[in-house]
């Protein structure tokens, strides 16, 4: 895919993904994170994201750095989820915002990018009191599923 | 259409040095919150297969 992105570093383990945002408020580092959630009757892998905060040692739940570089940062999500895919491709991705406005953030970006996903990707947006359907550009989301389509 | 994404140019790399974000508090937590949506709504059945 082309994207103007950030380079990142990802651990051994390849669930851990680190990069560092560059724009007027300086450097801040950023996280996203791949956890396993699993049950009886599913798996799947949820998206965390968010910024680092080296003084409080954790991550910064719901700060708004507007580093002006939200789109590129965006894409450096998006490469995570793309890179961490293609390591292990029959996994599903399952992403919500911290904030209904950080949501519809994600779902602009694949908006904008679908032309390119969409050949790669399986991808469901869940409706409230509905369920997941498949994603179109046109409709609100709460969350999104995400999963390579077979080759 | 944007630039290409230039492996030459790109330095993504595997690290030891980055951080295991495993217990981190607001990953755990925000894991645990997407349990309980996918519970109340299920994925995709066709992607689901049940764990024997």
């Amino acid at each position: 895919m082309n994207f103007d992105r950030y380079n990142y570093k990802v651990s051994e383990s390849f669930l851990d993904y680190e990069f560092y945002s560059e724009g007027p408020k300086g450097a801040i580092e950023k996280v996203v994170r791949f956890t396993l959630v699993s049950s009886p009757f599913f798996s799947y892998y949820n998206l965390g994201f968010g910024d680092w905060n080296e003084d409080k040692k954790k991550i910064d739940d719901f700060v708004v750095s507007n580093n002006l570089d939200a789109e590129r940062v965006l894409a450096t999500v998006a490469s995570t989820i793309i890179d961490f895919t293609s390591r292990f491709p029959d996994v599903i991705i399952y992403a919500e915002g911290s904030t209904p406005s950080r949501t519809r953030r994600y779902q602009m970006g694949m908006n904008k990018y679908w032309h390119e996903i969409d050949p790669i990707f399986d991808v469901y947006g869940l409706v409230e009191n509905q369920g997941f359907m498949h994603f179109e550009s046109c409709k609100n989301y709460i969350a999104f599923a995400v999963k390579r389509k077979k080759e | 259409m944007l630039p290409k994404d230039n492996k030459k140019k790109t330095k993504d790399i595997v690290s030891s040095k980055v951080r295991d974000y495993g217990n981190e508090p607001f990953f755990v937590q925000k894991a645990e919150a997407s349990k309980k949506t996918v519970e109340k709504y299920g994925l995709p059945k066709h992607w689901v297969t049940e764990k024997k």
